[in-house]
Parts: C-alpha cells; structure tokens; sequence
C-alpha cells in the first residue's frame, strides 16, 4: 500500500489528449486539449454537463474508443507507462487490473443473462497469471469475488452471488459493478456519474463505499459527475470541463469557495440552497457550443456575462499557486 | 423447476388444438364426393354392402357424434384407411415418417450451423466483404423459390457434374438393415462407410434444399441481433475489465444474441414441414411430403386430412417448445 | 451523450463513403421497384408483348432451344417447351397470373385482416378474444399444408387460388394493425376525438388507420413477395392454376423430366419468379428503412 508522496510520479498524466469522432455532419472534437493528472492515492473530481467530454476523456484512457473515433494526439501516462498506441494485448493486461471502470448504469452494464457472480469471477480468473487454471483456482476465485462483495456491504453475499443482475436494487447494483472493477485491486478506479442512476439517500452510501475503498486499498479514484455536488466532499481535487477542454482545475474546497471561472461559479449559484428558500435558482443561460470545428476563441463566451475583447482568442490555461489554473482571462476577478 | 407452470402453458394449447382439429374436421366434411362411393371405386356393390360401410365409417351419424368419433380416434392415432392403398393411414404414416425426419433433421444441421456463424461473423465484421455477402445471400435465399432452387442443384450436381444422386434415399444395393430407421445413424452403427457415403450423397442436395430458406431467415435474424448485442453498455464493461475479446464475443455476446436466433429457429420448424413436400417430390425421397402430393393426386382424402392435422399439431408443438426454450435462455423472464 | 449511435460512421468508411453507401441502397431500392413495375407492365400488355401465343402448340418445335444454342431461332427467343410453345410467351403471360393473384390476395387478405385488426385493437373485450384466437389457431397450419388442404376441398382453379391463400393470409395484416391500434389507442389524437363524440367507426378508420398506414404498407409489400412464391409452389405440384393456363410455376414442373436435354424450360420460368420476389423484396425493405422512423436520414 503506497503512502501519499507529493513528489511521486502520478500515477496518471494526461497530457494534451485530443479525441475525434468522423459523423455524417462533421468531425466531433470531443476531447480537444485535455490536460489532467492524478497523484497517487488522490480522488479527483470531474464534472461538466452532458457532451463536454468527460467520459470519453477517461474512455479515451482505458483505450475503449471504438472505431471510426480515435485518439489523434496527446499523451497518457499511466504508472510510468506511455498507454497510447499500447499494443492490444498489453492493454487487456491493464484494464481490470491496474485501471478499472465503472459505468452509470449498472442495470446495463451488467450483463443480464450471466449471474453477478460469475462476472466477478470472470475478471478475476482473466488475470490469474497461473498458466493452468486447475478446480482450485476458480474455487480460490469465487472465494475472492465473495469476499469482495461483502466489502462492498452486500448481504448474504455468498448466495446472492448466484443471483442475476434484475433481482438486485438499483443501489445493490452499483455496488456489484463496483465490486466487479475492484475485485483485482487496481491501482486507479474511475467512477463515471456513480450516484446518477440512483436515489439521493442511496447516492451518499455509494460514495462513502467508494472512499472506504479508497482508503482500504490505497487506490486512486476519478469520479465524474455533472453534478458537482456529488464530487465536492469526496474529491481532494476537481476538474471542471467544457465543451472538450478542462476550464477549471484545483483543490476541491478552493473550487467550491473561490471559483475562478464564470462557468463554475454558475454551476455552484444553481444548486439550490436549501437554507436560502427564496432565493431564485440562476441557471446558465444558452447551450453549449457545437463540438463540431470548435470556435477559436473562449468556447463559453455565447453565454459568459462578463466577456471582454480578449475573450475572442484562444484562451490558454492560467496557473496559479496552491496546483490553481483556470483558462479564463479574467482569472477569478469579477465573480 | 416450474414443471407446474409449463404444464400449465401446455393446458392452454388445448383451446387451439381444439380448434385446429375442428377446422380439419370441417375440411373433411365439406369435401366434395362421397367417401364411401370413392372408396369402393368402380367396384360393384349392393344397397345394402354401401349401408354397412357407412355405417362402419360412422357416416350415418349426426355431425357432433361423428366430430367425437374424429377425435376419439385421432388420440389413439387411428385415422381411418386409405383410399387409394387400402391400409390404415396411420400405418403409411409411419412408414414414411423416419425419412422425413432425418431429412428435416439434417436440413436444420445445414441451416443453422452455416448460417449463425456467419451471422455472427457478419455483425461481427460489418460491412466487410463477408458481410456483403451474407445479407445478399440471405436475400436470395427468401427470394428463392425451393422447388427451382431444388432442380439447378440437380442440373449442376447431378447432369452437368454427375457427383450427386438424383433420388432417392440411397443405392438399392447398399441398403442396411433398420435399427433407428434413420439411415446416416443406421449405417454408421454398422459401420458400413460405403453406405454412409452414399446415404450421405443423397440427403445433401435434398437437405440443402429445405434448408436454405430457414438458413437465409436464421443468418439475418442472428446478424442483427447481435449488432444490437455488441452495441450495448455490458459489452463495454467487459471490456473494461480487460476480457479478452474471444470470451467476450462467445460468452457475454451470444449468450443474449442467440437467444431470438434459438426461438426463430424453433418457430422455423414449421416452413420445414410445408418444404418438405416440394423437396420430397423434386429429389424423389419416399417421405411424408411426397406422400401428401401423391395423395392430392389420388384424391386420397384421409392421408391428406391425417397429415394436415398432423402437420398442424407438430407446428403448435414447437411454437410452444419455443416459448418454454426462451423463458430457459431469458433469466429475465419467468413463465 | 451528444454523439449518437447513428450518426458516427460505420466501420472502415469515410464520410464520402457513407453517402455514396445511402444513395447507392437508396438506388438499389429503386432500381427493384423499377423492375417490379416492369413486371406489371408486362402483365398488363401481356397480349401486346408476348411475340407468340401461349397456347400455340406446334410439335414441330418440340423442346427446341433458345436462340444462342444451335438449333434455336430468334423469334423463338428463349425456347420452346414439350409442346412446342414458345417459352418467352408463355413467360410473360405467366407473369399475369403470378402478378394478378398476388394482388388479388395481397388486398383481400390486407382488407380483411386490417378491419379485423382495428375491431379487435380498438373495441378489444371478447371481439379481441375471439379474432385472436382465430388467428392463432390458424398460424397453427404451416402455409402450404393449410392452402393444400384447402384446394383438396374446393377444387382447383385461379378463383380458389385466390381464396385458399387469403384464408390464411389475412392473419398477417391482422396482427401488425391490432398491434398498431392497441398503441394508437392510447394516443391523444383519439381521446380529442373522442370527446368530440366520434363513433367508434368514425375512430377507427378515420383516425387510426390513417396513422398505421406505413407499417401496414410495408407488410403488404412484403406478403406479396410470399404470397407469389406460394402460388408458384402450389401450381408446381399441380394443384395451383391449371394447365394449359402458363404459371411459372407450372412452367417448371413441367420441365422437370427434360432437365437432361431441355434445361431451359425449367430454369427460366423458376429464373423470373427469383427476380421477381428478390425486387419486391428490396424494395419493400427500402420501402421499411424509409418509413422507419428510428432510420432518420
């Protein structure tokens, strides 16, 4: 279990990634200059709406890009390791095992007609580096998956584990597919939209599993969200994105407090405040701009209320001390 | 299991088994001619022989007496004489029926282990050459009519290249004797390879033949579902978790692909019994379908009202078999 | 997600490609319905067209070939058959009766089986039960059999053709439009007519039927396609149209014990119902992609 080093490598690095997808109208730049990085043991929060590109960012890590998308430049590095261009082979030997992921809905991303627990066993027996898998070792394997599930707080872990995906409640789901990512100890989990498919009181529970893990197994997390509420008490750091770039990035209570771009602190002035009840709920206006040739200049300038003359070029990623950088000119001034 | 359940499915066939019989009783009744004057042909008789047959044959009863009497005896098989052969139907039946079946049997073989692969390939690789291929063939093969498709096999296989038998089941002089009375088992338990061969020889362009139209119907409903399959989150997931990609196709894919695949095929069945009868009379095989042309010939009414029915209840048969089969495959729906 | 499913290109294809792809099926679909028509004219001017009379038997030209073979002429283009008619005749007035009895099905069985449909979809209650246990009952008879047992009963001939198959191929259009109408049921366009005090007649054809049009196109479109190749099944064994009457079907039975010396009188016959049935059947498919609406150009 590796302690917290601020002079360690991180453990991911992504660095320029740019992801496109060739459609009928036009090339979609869905990832377009992406720079991110998590250090090891970190939780890092990434939130941004529908279409600004966060989960194909992270798909774009575990190299689950389907054809005709591809990743057209950058760079990503994992562990020490440069994974783009990585040969088929060795990427199977990552996912499940040093990277792993968990989707939004766990009613779709498990698949309906195997049991939950052959689908845990299954990844664990893939990685199983013994060349002949005798009786024991699916015995040793199921051992495992069950032990797993218990972690993850399913009852009765070892006769639910015969049981199918649709005889599970929502939240038990999520657990599963998050007991199934985790069943090799990977090194870096990453959570897309975790509580999105789920009750609010359920929401809370599944993020406290994720960090109990967390700590339990010395892994590094990414949770993305369009909510950024959900990231705000369990990330150490977070990431705002737009429209295929990162705006925003730095400590989460920094973040939350003293937001340096237009875009999240309109994000934080719409969730409702429960102790302020009549205040009105100020939503951004207008739509994010086509991902299609993406303009040139600040991509959030069609619906910023404080845009200026240098707000038509392309903006650049202004850093600050204490790991803050936002790309806005402004620089926090005027929020 | 649910023995309970499926017996209770099977009870609700009843009503239409019920009606099916009533629609061939009503065929039979509203047939033109006097049965017992056709049987007895030109035969000279007396008032009172043509009285006692009638009476005999249950002619002289009301409609509802006579409807039971169809009934009754069709449970105990007994399904009166033939006109033409003088014997009882169900004995002609039963002499014809081992060929149709192994016919039909092998013809299913040709269909479905040619055309699911492929199917599965061609979704698999789309748009490739293959894929062309198979959705153009599986055009033809709808749009092909049996009865010609049948006799340029002929033409080619038999006139032009002389490699295959024209008709029949096999060379007179390399008979065997009959254990199961399905000759490609029986030949081989008698390890007779010669024979084995020819008996082979003659069932392949028959078989392929019947099987064409279900094999055409089989590859593209097996094509587009697994398109459907392979598009959806589970697969990603498993990918995700760094399955190689052989176990993800063979197991997560066509576990939930082959299920409407399987039920079609079931539900294919039935287009087999009516082929049969074209395909029988083309390639010369001495089974039930030729049986049934040869009946519409001699105006011989019982073999084609017996086969009618009988026809009709193997088809509500595997309808239902197709229904259980997938309440089996589908761990989402119960019966 | 922004991107969806349809729009990404498939694989191995460039945006170019994927047009050129749309337009070249789109064409292919009306390149078959090109030819479907062509076989209707020729149907319908069949007299004027046939460069022989079909039932000319001249023994003369018993099994002669066609005109690229030796032996053959060109005014007897493809051929002559046992009985010395011309084959390319007897071909395109054959064409009449596959295409007359595949229509003629095709809208008694569409008629019927939509009015059931509509009665069992919309008014539902024991009309529902009775019609769809009528149909179940008769998909329980494969489709030959039934229309064999049929024939055995009324005899043969075109009228009783005709009968014998819609008998059984009204249960089709019947199940598509009751599904329709069970979904339309519930749509707000019938409660607004209902309380605008519409009869129930009045809802179901002017309102629903309209609106179930294109699934109930399609399926007629591809009944037809089965509905001719049943027919030419039927006449092969003999107990469909009747000789002398030329059915293609018939056509190719009777060639069958001249496979060895006169192939051409089976292969053409069996040759022109395939190109038949293979246009109608993509052009309904191309009939399908364009009314689908989930296939959004």
């Amino acid at each position: 279990m590796e302690k917290f080093q601020h002079n360690q490598n991180p453990i991911l690095s992504i660095k320029n990634l740019r992801t496109q997808f060739p459609t009928r109208q036009g090339l979609v730049c869905a990832v377009d200059g992406v720079n991110l990085e998590v250090n090891r043991g970190e939780s890092l929060g990434v939130v941004g709406e529908s279409g600004s590109g966060k989960s194909v960012t992270f798909l774009s890590v575990m190299g689950l890009i389907r054809q005709p998308g591809k990743i057209v430049s950058g760079s990503i590095i994992f562990d020490g390791q440069e994974i783009i261009g990585l040969p088929d082979a060795d990427y199977r030997q990552l996912r499940g095992k040093s990277i792993a992921m968990t989707m939004q809905d766990a009613l779709t991303a498990l698949n309906p007609a195997l049991t939950v627990g052959s689908q845990i066993v299954e990844t664990i027996l893939n990685h199983d580096k013994s060349f002949f898998q005798s009786p024991g070792s699916y015995r040793r394997a199921k051992e495992q998956a069950i032990e797993i599930m218990r972690l993850v707080s399913i009852p009765d872990a070892h006769i639910r584990f015969q049981e199918y995906p649709h005889q599970f409640s929502g939240g038990m789901r999520q657990r599963i597919m998050i007991a199934t990512a985790l069943a090799c100890r990977p090194k870096l989990l990453i959570a897309d939209e975790p509580t999105t498919a789920l009750d609010v009181t359920i929401q809370e529970q599944i993020l406290d599993l994720i960090d109990g893990m967390k700590k339990s197994l010395g892994m590094s997390v990414v949770i993305i969200s369009h909510d950024i509420g959900v990231v705000a008490q369990n990330c150490e750091k977070i990431a705002i994105m737009y429209a295929g770039q990162v705006i925003e990035i730095g400590p989460s209570k920094s973040v939350i407090h003293k937001p340096k771009h237009p875009y999240t602190s309109g994000l934080l002035r719409s969730i409702p405040n429960l102790s302020k009840l009549d205040q009105r709920i100020t939503p951004i206006k207008g739509n994010m701009p086509n991902p299609i040739n993406p303009p040139g200049h600040c991509r959030f300038l069609e619906r910023c209320s404080l845009p200026i003359e240098s707000c038509k070029s392309p903006i650049k990623m202004y850093h600050f001390g204490n790991s803050r950088s936002v790309r806005c000119v402004h620089n926090g001034i005027g929020l | 299991m649910k023995f309970s359940k499926i017996l209770e499915r099977f009870l609700q066939l009843i009503p239409v088994l019920l009606g099916i019989s009533l629609i061939v009783f009503f065929m039979i009744e509203l047939t033109p001619g006097d049965p017992v004057e056709i049987m007895l042909g030109d035969e000279i008789s007396t008032p009172e022989q043509e009285a006692s047959l009638r009476h005999e044959m249950g002619l002289d009863q009301p409609v509802h007496f006579r409807y039971y009497r169809f009934i009754s005896n069709a449970l105990v098989l007994e399904f009166g004489q033939s006109f033409y052969h003088r014997r009882p139907v169900i004995d002609l039946i039963t002499e014809r029926l081992p060929a149709t079946i192994e016919l039909t049997i092998v013809a299913m073989f040709i269909a479905i282990f040619t055309a699911v692969p492929l199917g599965v390939i061609a979704a698999i690789k789309k748009n490739s050459f293959i894929d062309k291929i198979a959705t153009v063939g599986a055009l033809f093969g709808v749009s092909m009519p049996a009865f010609w498709f049948g006799l340029i096999l002929i033409m080619f296989f038999s006139v032009q290249f002389n490699l295959l038998p024209v008709s029949g089941r096999i060379t007179y002089d390399l008979e065997v004797p009959n254990k199961t009375y399905l000759l490609l088992i029986d030949t081989l338990i008698l390890f007779r390879l010669d024979s084995f061969f020819d008996a082979l020889k003659h069932i392949l362009m028959p078989a392929l033949t019947l099987g064409l139209a279900m094999g055409a119907v089989l590859m593209r409903v097996t094509r587009t579902s697994m398109l459907e399959v392979m598009s959806q989150d589970y697969i990603v997931f498993a990918e995700s978790k760094g399955l190689k990609r052989f176990r993800i196709i063979c197991w997560h894919a066509l576990k939930n692909a082959l299920i409407p695949t399987v039920t079609v095929a079931a539900l294919e069945t039935g287009s087999l019994l009516g082929g049969n009868m074209i395909v029988e009379t083309i390639f010369g095989w001495p089974g039930l379908g030729r049986l049934v042309v040869e009946a519409i010939f001699d105006r011989n009414y019982p073999i084609i009202q017996t086969a009618v029915l009988l026809y009709a209840t193997t088809y509500v048969l595997m309808n239902f078999i197709a229904d259980v089969l997938y309440t089996f495959l589908n761990p989402r729906v119960s019966l | 997600m922004l991107i969806t499913r349809s729009d990404v290109l498939d694989e191995g294809q460039s945006i170019f490609v994927k047009n050129l792809h749309d337009f070249v099926r789109d064409r292919l679909a009306f390149a078959s319905s090109l030819i479907v028509l062509f076989f209707f004219l020729l149907a319908l001017f069949a007299p004027l067209i046939a460069p022989h009379d079909p039932y000319d038997t001249d023994l003369m030209r018993r099994l002669q070939p066609p005109f690229w073979l030796d032996g053959g002429e060109i005014s007897y283009f493809l051929g002559c058959d046992a009985l010395g008619r011309d084959i390319l005749s007897r071909l395109i007035f054959g064409s009449r009766i596959s295409i007359s009895i595949g229509l003629a099905v095709v809208f008694i069985s569409v008629s019927i089986g939509t009015i059931a449909g509509l009665i069992a979809g919309y008014k539902k209650g024991v009309a529902d039960i009775l019609i769809s246990r009528l149909c179940d009952i008769l998909l329980g008879f494969p489709y030959l059999i039934f229309a064999i047992g049929l024939m055995a009963m009324m005899g043969a001939g075109f009228k009783n053709i005709i009968l014998a198959l819609a008998y059984k191929e009204w249960v089709e259009p019947c199940r598509v439009v009751r599904g329709e109408t069970l979904a339309a049921r519930e749509m707000e366009y019938v409660e607004a007519a209902k309380s605008l005090g519409a009869s129930s007649k009045w809802i179901m054809f002017k309102e629903i039927l309209p609106n179930i049009l294109s699934p109930l196109i399609v399926v007629s479109t591809f009944r037809m396609a089965y509905v001719i190749i049943t027919e030419a099944s039927l006449s092969f064994l003999g107990i469909g149209v009747q000789p002398p009457t030329a059915s293609w079907g018939a056509m190719v039975s009777d060639g069958r014990e001249f496979i060895y010396d006169a192939w051409w009188i089976s292969t053409f016959p069996g040759f022109a119902i395939l190109i038949l049935v293979l246009s109608i059947n993509v052009g309904s498919q191309g009939l399908r992609d364009a009314f689908d609406p989930r296939f959004h150009r």
